[in-house]
């Protein structure tokens, strides 16, 4: 099966700053890839390319084979994108988000098939009436992850999605990930926390200065391995 | 699918819109003041109708006496001071959509009375009995809700279309769901505008179904709607253009109030002001000044040249006649140099006025407004030049009359010149244009910066 | 700190932001400008108009003493002028005068409506207030200090500044009064140049009563007081600046654009004025209905003048009995002449009434009510105006008469006055009423100002309360 998100050389300069040095790397559908590393890494940046919120200054992302940066809108539309705190609007219900983003993506909510979806998410059923301004963040994270199936996303994009959440909820969260992922959809995770990302990615990229400097089998790492990884990183943090 | 999609984006925001408190409060204000100028209009109206009504059945009757009196039959030495006694009515043309726009009609003189010594300038003296402290205060008529109140409610209800989202961070996720920013500023876009655009409609509609059947009024009608509508669709173009730039929802709210207080409330004052000061006026107290002055001259020329008495009654009041077509006719033709100075500066500051206009878009609406519904600068200054020349006309009719041996009859009457209101102005076509042109030249721009929106 | 000192170094630092927000800043420089261009657009204004008044008195006297041997009654008809001054504090607001007429014909047998005002000439299509340095400080400075204002709280709310304040030792019962300060600061930076700028113009102007001046002043300090009290208010009690900007600004509309129209809307339906027509036949139809010396009253006169001279023929009489009867008729439209032009007087004092409701809807209706009565340009000035110069022509018109009763003889319409008597006559001069007049007449708007600062101060310490309870 061929990558479903792509990146190609990728770079990104903001005046003297590099802030992103030629990224290569691929996701296949079903696949899980953690980019793991401090801030100012490049995870953002990398991110913000796949979403065409901003140009490459050299190289390609592909989402499905379409270059970003020439057709965003298109390549937008096979993506879904989780923020780390996905920012709703609180007086309108998770419904009526989920029908208004769903609507965004020209697509039409059947209230049947956004039930199944909210089933499979374990979000709480009679939530959904709520005003979202109520909602904790692992219900924000979850209605943020619906938004991207109801569109039937291809490639989602998750900005440090565990964040802040606490021990029982992020728990929660990594199951409901791996079984989105098992429905053959491409995950791409920005995140800082070695642990989680070890629970839940099929392959952990370690990004440092711009650059992609390895890429881990998280299956093979042992807790030696993974310790000293999580110094190096802590290490590059306090730098 | 996304042919149901679209529909739905649309309704979505429409029935969310109508359920904020912000549009509710927008629709109270909104309506509170259409139903305000609507029952002002209506006084308005009705006052003028009743002003003039007053004036033309006055005239009406002492036109009525003078004939009844010629055909009673009279003295010789009483039928020769007729011509003195014929006055004829000059009632300036009601503007057909005055309870829109009110313009200069509060100011503006409806009647008066030309006669054999009547003057252009003292024509209308009689028509200021209104209580001064009211009309400083302005009036609110439908044409202010269109020009002042809409346009800030456009801006209350618009501004955080897209930069609230962006405050917020929903902008992230609206982006990456790929539709297009342009579809939802268009959903978000017309719940809003009809908001504002449809009370506003209801009372044109209203005026249009309610109003006295005045000639023109359904012209009137059409123009001023467009003008309206245009004038509207520019701040809704300028309201997406800050939508598109990459600000906050109160630095938003802070460049649209800040545009709408210069172009609304101090450019119109501040340019109007400035330009009575650059192209004054001649004053009207020099008129009354020389005015005086070739009385005096005149008189004193005719008794010095008329000195031997006359005895009989019949001769003494020809004579008395011959004297005063003499001096009004000096007179007339004393101030007539400062009138035409004056007539010819007013519309010179006019058309100085009307080109600064071009500078503010409100100003423009304003005067174009005024213009469809009759009542602008521009129609007043023409009924008063045709009175002007009116008089003038009669003036010499009513001279040859006096001055010819037989009495003067009720056929003499019936030939005399009538005042004719002068053929209302074309259509502001060219404010209507320029407004458009402007709006759509925001519009271009809004959407070129749409398109290459960012969320952060 | 003591609580002084705390709301003190609030105000510095939000005078140093203030300053620092170049959009703030070049609002207020754009705004000092208008201010200075009102000024000196008023100061030329008021110096031409006053020239030209003077001009044109001059050049009628001249007029009017060279008319030459005339009868006194032909002189009468042609009568005179009068001509109003602006008083030098209309450079600062022009109040009712623009809409007002400012020229009024003395002639016998009328009382003639004011004429010539000077709005009629000056039409820019959209009319929010002529432009003075009045409608500067009464519709755009407050503009500026609601927009000011309105971040002041909400923004510290929003960036969680507020509970940093109050974390670091600021009681939340401070906040309130330190933020007022802190507008208080700005917007005295702002108006008072401006006003400095304006009273040297207007002392330039000519002689003002100090009193008036500093009264005046007063008024203005008050009706920005009550504005700023309402934007720091609003400011709390709104939960983003944003929101407090736009509920400020549809304040702004409301109380500034909307309630006084709402209000003369009202007045006018309230107190209808008779048209010109109606008032002119009303006039009439007294005048012929009453005493009528020359016509059917006549004999009667005679009968009684004679009695009164003890004569028992006309020829006997010591007087020109012509100069009498006008005398009479003069005296009779005198009584008809109060009598409607009173009746006038009456509906614009209702209307002026009806007005004063619209205060309790807007500071702005009472501020400019005190603010024209304080420079001289109310109504009521305009109506002691027009009832002076009718004084006036009453004067002159029975001194014609007089003239006419005492030397006309048997020459009656024929006699022929002279220079010596034109001299005789004054030219019109009037002094506006002054400041004590000014106050009698305005204190209830001074009290709903006093009111209206009262209730502001009263929402200001309700949201003070409101920030306490939700911060703690």
């Amino acid at each position: 099966m061929g990558a479903v998100l792509e990146a190609r050389g990728l770079t990104k300069r903001y005046g003297a700053a590099l802030a992103l040095d030629g990224l290569n790397l691929a996701v296949a559908a079903g696949e899980t890839l953690c980019l793991l590393g401090a801030n100012g890494a490049g995870k953002t940046t990398t991110l913000n390319l796949f979403l065409g919120f901003t140009a490459p200054t050299a190289g390609a992302a592909l989402v499905d084979g379409l270059v970003v940066a020439e057709d965003p809108a298109a390549a937008r539309a096979r993506l879904g994108y989780v923020a780390e705190v996905v920012s709703l609007y609180p007086s309108l219900s998770g419904a009526e988000n989920l029908a208004f983003f769903a609507g965004l993506a020209g697509v039409a909510v059947d209230p049947a098939r956004r039930d199944a979806i909210l089933a499979r998410l374990r979000f709480p059923a009679d939530a959904i009436l709520r005003p979202a301004g109520t909602y904790s963040k692992g219900m924000r994270q979850k209605l943020g992850l619906a938004i991207a199936l109801m569109k039937e996303a291809r490639v989602i994009l998750l900005d440090e999605p565990l964040s802040g959440l606490d021990p029982a909820a992020a728990n929660d969260l990594v199951g409901v990930l791996r079984e989105t992922a098992a429905g053959g959809v491409a995950l791409l995770i920005s995140t800082h926390d070695i642990f989680r990302a070890k629970e839940v990615a099929s392959r952990i990229g370690i990004m440092r200065h711009g650059r992609l400097v390895a890429m881990i089998d998280p299956a093979s790492l042992s807790a030696g391995e993974l310790e000293h990884m999580y110094l190096t990183h802590m290490a590059e943090r306090a730098a | 699918m996304t042919a149901l999609a679209r529909p739905s984006l649309l309704a979505m925001e429409g029935r969310w819109l109508l359920r904020s408190r912000l549009a509710l409060a927008v629709l109270a204000v909104l309506m509170g003041a259409i139903i305000l100028a609507l029952a002002n209009g209506r006084a308005l109206l009705a006052a003028q109708l009743a002003s003039r009504a007053a004036a033309s059945s006055e005239l009406a009757e002492a036109d009525a006496r003078l004939r009844a009196g010629m055909a009673r039959g009279m003295p010789a030495a009483d039928a020769v001071l007729l011509p003195i006694r014929v006055r004829m009515p000059v009632i300036a043309p009601l503007p057909p959509l005055i309870d829109a726009s009110a313009g200069q009609a509060p100011l503006a003189p409806d009647a008066g009375a030309a006669g054999l010594r009547s003057r252009a300038d003292t024509l209308f003296a009689r028509s200021t009995l209104e209580n001064p402290e009211l009309l400083m205060r302005g009036g609110l008529d439908l044409g202010f809700v269109v020009l002042v109140i809409a346009p800030l409610l456009l801006v209350v209800l618009g501004h955080g279309m897209i930069p609230a989202d962006r405050d917020s961070g929903a902008l992230r996720l609206v982006l990456a769901q790929g539709g297009g920013v342009g579809r939802l500023l268009l959903a978000r876009s017309l719940p809003r505008l009809a908001l504002v655009l449809a009370p506003i409609a209801l009372a044109l509609l209203w005026l249009g179904l309610s109003g006295p059947d005045l000639p023109g009024r359904t012209t009137a009608l059409i123009w001023w709607g467009l003008i309206a509508l245009a004038s509207l669709l520019l701040w809704w173009a300028l309201v997406l253009l800050v939508n598109s730039l990459r600000s906050s929802a109160d630095a938003a709210a802070l460049a649209l109030v800040a545009i709408w207080a210069l172009f609304t409330l101090v450019l119109p004052a501040l340019l109007t002001a400035l330009v009575g000061l650059a192209q004054p006026l001649p004053s009207r107290y020099a008129v009354i000044a020389k005015a005086r002055a070739a009385e005096v001259a005149a008189t004193a020329q005719w008794d010095n040249d008329h000195a031997e008495a006359v005895s009989d009654e019949l001769a003494s009041r020809r004579d008395a006649l011959a004297r005063t077509l003499d001096v009004t006719g000096k007179v007339a033709a004393a101030i007539a140099p400062i009138m035409a100075d004056h007539a010819a500066r007013r519309a010179g500051r006019q058309e100085t006025l009307d080109q600064l206009a071009l500078l503010a878009p409100p100003m423009l609406a304003a005067q174009a407004l005024a213009r469809a519904a009759g009542s602008d600068a521009g129609a007043v200054a023409q009924v008063q030049d045709a009175a002007a020349a009116h008089v003038a006309q009669l003036r010499a009719a009513l001279a040859r009359l006096a001055t010819r041996p037989q009495p003067m009859t009720p056929a003499d009457l019936d030939r005399l010149p009538r005042f004719v209101a002068p053929a209302p102005a074309a259509p502001p076509l060219g404010a209507l244009a320029w407004l458009l042109a402007l709006a759509s030249g925001l519009l271009l721009a809004a959407v070129r910066q749409i398109n290459r929106l960012q969320p952060d | 700190m003591s609580p002084a000192a705390i709301a003190a170094s609030v105000a510095a630092k939000d005078w140093a932001e203030y300053r620092r927000d170049w959009r703030l800043a070049l609002i207020s420089l754009l705004v000092a400008l208008l201010a200075v261009t009102a000024v000196v657009a008023a100061f030329v204004e008021v110096t031409a108009h006053d020239a030209d008044r003077r001009a044109t008195i001059a050049a009628d006297r001249v007029t009017w003493e060279g008319q030459g041997a005339r009868n006194p009654h032909s002189a009468a008809h042609f009568a005179f002028w009068a001509f109003r001054p602006l008083p030098p504090m209309a450079l600062l607001d022009p109040g009712v005068l623009p809409y007002a007429g400012s020229a009024i014909w003395l002639e016998a047998h009328n009382r003639n409506p004011a004429q010539a005002r000077p709005a009629e000439d000056l039409a820019g299509g959209l009319d929010l207030g002529r432009f003075s340095a009045a409608w500067v400080f009464q519709y755009v400075l407050p503009l500026l200090l609601f927009i000011i204002g309105a971040g002041l709280v909400a923004r510290e709310r929003e960036a969680g500044t507020l509970r940093l304040m109050l974390a670091s030792g600021l009681a939340a019962g401070q906040v309130m009064p330190a933020k007022y300060l802190a507008l208080g600061r700005i917007a005295a930076v702002l108006v008072l140049p401006l006003l400095a700028a304006a009273l040297v113009a207007t002392l330039l102007a000519g002689p003002v009563d100090g009193v008036a001046l500093l009264l005046w002043l007063s008024a203005y300090l008050l009706y920005f007081a009550i504005l700023a009290a309402l934007a720091v208010a609003v400011s709390a009690l709104c939960a983003t600046a944003a929101q407090a900007r736009l509920l400020l600004v549809g304040l702004w509309l409301v109380l500034l654009l909307i309630v006084p129209r709402l209000g003369s809307g009202l007045a006018m339906q309230a107190a209808p004025v008779p048209t010109p027509h109606d008032f002119a036949a009303g006039v009439q139809a007294q005048m012929k209905s009453g005493h009528d010396p020359f016509g059917k009253d006549g004999k009667a006169f005679e009968a009684a003048v004679m009695a009164r001279y003890g004569v028992t023929r006309l020829e006997d009489l010591p007087v020109n009995i012509d100069g009498l009867r006008l005398e009479a008729a003069e005296q009779h439209g005198n009584r008809v002449f109060d009598a409607a032009w009173g009746r006038l007087a009456a509906t614009h004092e209702a209307g002026r009434a009806a007005l004063r409701l619209a205060a309790l809807l807007s500071p702005l209706v009472p501020l400019q009510n005190l603010s024209m009565a304080l420079a001289g340009s109310d109504a009521a000035v305009q109506r002691d105006f027009q009832d002076r110069a009718e004084a006036h022509r009453r004067r002159i018109i029975s001194l014609l008469n007089a003239d006419m009763t005492a030397h006309a003889g048997a020459a009656g319409f024929d006699y022929h006055a002279d220079a010596a008597l034109w001299r005789r006559a004054p030219d019109f001069a009037w002094q506006p009423p002054g400041t004590a007049a000014a106050l009698a007449r305005s204190w209830p708007d001074a009290l709903a100002l006093g009111l209206w600062l009262l209730a502001a101060l009263g929402l200001l310490r309700l949201a003070g309360r409101r920030l306490a309870a939700g911060q703690q």
